[in-house]
């Protein structure tokens, strides 16, 4: 789609809405969605965990050494799930009485054309206009997940969408590698079926 | 040997890497010559690109743009992000889909691209292409990133204000502005208004006419440039197949009384003229000129009723404005402005403080339209006005037409024979002038008193007892004593006693030009001395109107192609640069230097403060080559005509270095700079402020070039000039110790590094200039840090955000990062209470 990553790409204001695109934001809002429970769920979307991802990514690049876009997508999903947790824990601290109010940036009002994340990423970026549409095909994948067994939606989102290596996968699941690797076979074949019929339905942009 | 499930798992594992990594799947090299396995292995590999996560083509893709988002939908389809996949570009792609493709709607939809696909005006949206893909029409157009027009004032509305207290500011940040306009909300609603009129000429002038304006088709660009966009009821005048009859189109609340009526067929640009005036009402008013409940209900009241007054909502809407949008609102359109370019040419002369052309409502018409705004209760009224004032009100008005005819005519001829006599005149009459007023100036200077201290005390008497003199010996001379009087007022400039110059030449104008005429050169000098006082007081709207006059007044005088003319036209450009409006500065500058540089002989300080200019506007975004070319000739050219020690060629010495560094041209910048430097330091010193600014930015310089040694000490000259009392000026110190804070730091000095951001901190925010606070406070905090004194670091963030709150700024990203740090030290030292209390004023 664009030029190949370089390294100090993810410093540059100009690359970064590339290299999130790169980084594979629909499948990166799939985990987030998976990784919210009830109490988070109760307070936020998952559109507000991307927002807030993406904000903490650009705020805190030079943070990041850069490797390639894989171990960069790995750093954006830890910052996701760094998030999720922080919500949590902040939920919970309101809920017994501590202080804080969250604003979510859907809160925020959404102007024609101007990100509601304000000054938080790049000047320019166009990364949050189009959450909306990774959020619609997360949705697809979400629900071609869903009619899976729970193990092997678990199996899926580790080595497909986490990219994990799978004798970590195995090892978690305390599973022979192979074993894993057959399961993750058929799980893919249910899933990758599920996703084409659930793909040629849904109301995103007309295909020609 | 590996087995059958073996083979698959790693080919399997291969494809997700290699479709992650944007890589074709390589079957056969995965089969490693296992036959049986082919087809198994294909069908994994087509699993892997259809699950991979980081699919790249999951996107749909149009007419050779790939869908990015969704950003809007209307009655005519879709528009979404794209990008076109061979030239990376991003556009705003328009869909109709299929399941709306009606043969109207597809006609219109066409008819749109090519409306404004033959349209070319910065304030039009731009359309690439258009096409059709599968049955899906589309047009692919300009993406343009801002706020509608109607998001703007639905945000201006929300504050809860009154439309009299609307500021500026509140439209800025409502528009998303990257800087608040100068003047009011009324001048900035009027020129968001005159943009839109502008690019309405364009399309009329094409035979375009657009129908549906209203808020929601402008968009305010960041930058504070207005697009029109959405074209799509266009009308273009060979293209009238389309019936529409009985068919309402466009938004009724800024239709026409014409469109209201359904007399469609006959539209012409006088429709978008009320529309616009309709969008110009709302913005100052925060409400529209006609509602209802029904669409019915407002195109009645468009067709029957009157606008309540502007200035009854909004008083501090000028006269002249409320003139300018009430004649825009016309019911008559052959009372409307007939063209766009007119509507805009009133905005712009309200802009600029000149009179407009639209005339107010006379009593006449104004008891018409009391008459249309209260029908039941106007009978009576007529009656009683009829019976006070009758036919001979009539009769006053034809016989005042046909006067007034006779008389333009009689004025026309009188001018002709004027203006040649003049130009006879002229030119003894200059020279007679100038020997005039250097004698008069001798006198007055020699007739100053002995005995008192000082050149400048002396100076400053004689200029202040000039203007009663002249008034005294000269009444019977009024050509002569303006001439006086621009002389004095231009001592005092050079003097820069801003405040004298200004309101002395002021006194002269109101007094004189009356009598000697608004061409005569002294009189255009003296409206260039209020436009220089003006300016030095960051007055801009004083300065551009002034000099606008002075501008107007040089074209009558001298002609568009005179030097003279073009002399006048550089300080506009100056004028329109302080103003922030670059790209009509370049403009006007390019002109002048152009009309100046056709002259013959060496160049002139005309032509030098031309080029110098121009060059300044070119590089003010960016170190444009040409830009620095044209710095590069004032350089050499003031050098030359006045020598290396002159204040100008010191000052463009200034100019022409920063550009080279911001170039990139390093080493050309330092050689530059070093030697204005120095000629600087030897001739005014650092009591002179281009001084300071030539050792500033060479430090600079050398902190760039990691010359840390130089920087700090070039740097170190200011500050002890400045803890001398050589150099003064808040913004001075903020820019001179926060550039010395930087460098201590760079140098790894970090208690020298506290000392200087501790002197900057408070000079930048009481010189308002917030980054620079910010830089240092982040430098301050750092510093602490590194010396270990967490709670101090903490304290100086406490401050940092007190004074950023008060500045009502958002935190740099520095100053955030910095902040987080000392958190974190915080905790680390055992101080999670403030630890905590830091964080949350830093969430505030």
């Amino acid at each position: 789609m664009s030029e190949p990553t370089q390294p100090g790409d993810h410093l540059d204001p100009s690359r970064f809405d590339a290299i999130i695109d790169e980084a594979g934001p629909d499948s990166i809002l799939v985990i987030i969605d998976r990784s919210m429970g009830p109490v988070v769920r109760g307070v936020c979307q998952a559109e507000d965990v991307w927002q807030e991802t993406l904000a903490l990514a650009w705020r805190d690049r030079a943070q990041h050494t850069w490797t390639d876009v894989r171990a960069y997508r790995s750093w954006l999903i830890t910052i996701a799930k760094n998030r999720i947790r922080k919500i949590a824990r902040d939920a919970t601290t309101e809920k017994r009485g501590g202080k804080g109010t969250r604003a979510l940036f859907s809160d925020f009002e959404q102007a024609e054309g101007v990100s509601s994340l304000g000054n938080l990423l790049p000047a320019g970026s166009e990364t949050p206009s189009r959450v909306a549409s990774s959020r619609e095909r997360s949705r697809v994948m979400l629900a071609a997940l869903a009619e899976l067994p729970e193990e092997d939606q678990a199996l899926l989102q580790a080595r497909l969408f986490e990219e994990r290596p799978m004798e970590d996968v195995a090892g978690e699941m305390g599973i022979h590698l192979s074993a894993a690797w057959r399961r993750f076979r058929k799980a893919l074949e249910a899933y990758t079926k599920r996703l084409e019929v659930l793909r040629s339905r849904s109301v995103s942009p007309p295909q020609p | 040997m590996p087995d059958d499930e073996s083979i698959l798992d790693a080919a399997l594992a291969r494809f997700l890497d290699d479709v992650a990594e944007g890589r074709e799947p390589d079957v056969a090299g995965a089969a490693a010559g296992r036959a049986d396995l082919v087809a198994q292995i294909r069908e994994l590999a087509a699993m892997a690109k259809q699950a991979a996560p980081r699919a790249k083509e999951s996107r749909p893709v149009i007419g050779g743009y790939e869908i990015l988002g969704e950003i809007g939908r209307g009655g005519m389809g879709q528009v979404y992000l794209a990008e076109d996949v061979k030239l990376r570009r991003r556009v705003a792609l328009k869909v109709l889909p299929q399941r709306l493709a009606s043969e109207p709607s597809r006609l219109r939809f066409e008819r749109e691209a090519r409306a404004v696909a033959r349209l070319e005006h910065p304030g039009i949206v731009r359309v690439y292409e258009s096409g059709d893909d599968g049955g899906h029409a589309w047009i692919a157009m300009e993406f343009v990133r801002g706020r509608s027009l109607a998001a703007v004032v639905a945000h201006l509305r929300s504050l809860g204000k009154t439309a009299g207290d609307i500021t500026t500011k509140d439209f800025a940040t409502a528009a998303g502005l990257s800087s608040v306009p100068p003047g009011t909300y009324a001048m900035a609603a009027a020129g968001v208004v005159r943009q839109v009129a502008q690019a309405l000429a364009c399309a009329h002038a094409q035979g375009v006419v657009h129908r549906d304006v209203k808020p929601q088709n402008v968009i305010l660009r960041s930058d504070g440039r207005a697009l029109l966009l959405d074209f799509g009821l266009a009308d273009v005048e060979e293209e009238r197949t389309l019936t529409i009859a009985g068919d309402f189109l466009g938004t009724p609340h800024y239709a026409s009384p014409e469109q209201a009526s359904g007399a469609v067929a006959d539209l012409d640009g006088r429709t978008d003229v009320w529309s616009l005036g309709a969008t110009l009402y709302e913005m100052l008013t925060l409400r529209v000129p006609f509602a209802g409940h029904t669409t019915q209900a407002v195109l009645s009241a468009i067709g029957t009723r009157e606008p309540e007054s502007i200035r009854s909502s909004a008083p501090y809407v000028s006269r002249d404005l409320e003139t300018v949008c009430l004649a825009a609102l016309e019911k008559d359109r052959a009372k409307r402005y007939a063209t766009a370019a007119d509507f805009a040419a009133d905005l712009g002369a309200f802009l600029d403080g000149r009179p407009v052309g639209a005339r107010r409502v006379g009593v006449p018409g104004r008891l018409r339209r009391w008459i249309r705004r209260h029908p039941a209760s106007a009978t009576a009224a007529v009656l009683a006005f009829v019976l006070c004032v009758g036919t001979p009100t009539a009769l006053y008005v034809q016989q005042r037409a046909a006067n007034d005819d006779v008389r333009a005519e009689k004025r026309r001829a009188d001018d002709a024979r004027i203006e040649a006599e003049a130009s006879q005149r002229t030119a003894e009459s200059e020279r007679d002038n100038a020997n005039a007023v250097r004698d008069f100036m001798t006198e007055i200077f020699t007739a100053a008193d002995d005995g008192e201290s000082g050149r400048d005390t002396k100076v400053v008497d004689a200029l202040a007892k000039a203007e009663a003199n002249a008034a005294k010996k000269l009444a019977t001379k009024p050509k002569l004593r303006a001439a006086v009087m621009s002389a004095v007022a231009s001592t005092y400039a050079g003097l820069s006693l801003h405040e004298e110059s200004g309101a002395m030449a002021s006194r002269a104008i109101a007094e004189l030009e009356p009598i000697v005429g608004r061409t005569d050169p002294s009189i255009i000098d003296l409206h260039l001395c209020v436009a220089h006082a003006a300016r030095c007081n960051a007055d801009d709207a004083t300065a551009l109107a002034e000099i606008t006059l002075a501008c107007a007044a040089a074209v009558d005088a001298y002609g568009t192609d005179d030097p003279r003319t073009a002399a006048v036209q550089t300080g506009r450009g100056l004028v329109l640069r302080d103003a922030g409006r670059t790209a009509e500065a370049i403009e006007v500058l390019r002109a002048a230097v152009a009309v100046l540089e056709r002259r013959a002989g060496p160049p002139d300080s005309a032509l030098l403060s031309a080029q110098m200019n121009l060059g300044i506007a070119l590089t003010e975004d960016a170190p444009l080559p040409e830009g620095v070319e044209f710095l590069r000739r004032a350089h050499v050219g003031w050098r030359e005509l006045l020598g290396a020690d002159n204040g100008n060629t010191l000052y463009a010495a200034c100019n022409y270095g920063q550009a080279l560094k911001e170039a990139g041209r390093l080493d050309e910048a330092g050689e530059v700079m070093v030697a204005a430097a120095g000629t600087a330091r030897r001739g005014p010193g650092l009591r002179a402020d281009i001084t300071v600014f030539l050792i500033h930015n060479l430090a600079g310089l050398r902190l760039d070039q990691g010359r840390l040694d130089e920087a700090g000490s070039l740097q170190q000259e200011l500050a002890d000039g400045l803890a001398a009392g050589a150099i003064e000026g808040v913004p001075v110190r903020s820019m001179v110790y926060s550039q010395l804070a930087r460098v201590r730091w760079a140098q790894g000095a970090a208690a020298d590094a506290e000392r200087a951001a501790i002197e900057a901190i408070p000079a930048a925010w009481a010189a308002d200039e917030a980054p620079r606070g910010h830089a240092s406070a982040a430098i301050l905090i750092a510093a602490r840090l590194k010396l270990g004194r967490v709670t101090d670091a903490a304290e100086a963030a406490r401050d940092a955000l007190t004074r950023t709150r008060a500045a009502a700024v958002p935190p740099s990203e520095e100053l955030v990062g910095i902040i987080r740090e000392v958190v974190a030290a915080l905790r680390r030292v055992g101080d999670p209470v403030g630890a905590a209390a830091l964080e949350a004023a830093a969430a505030r």
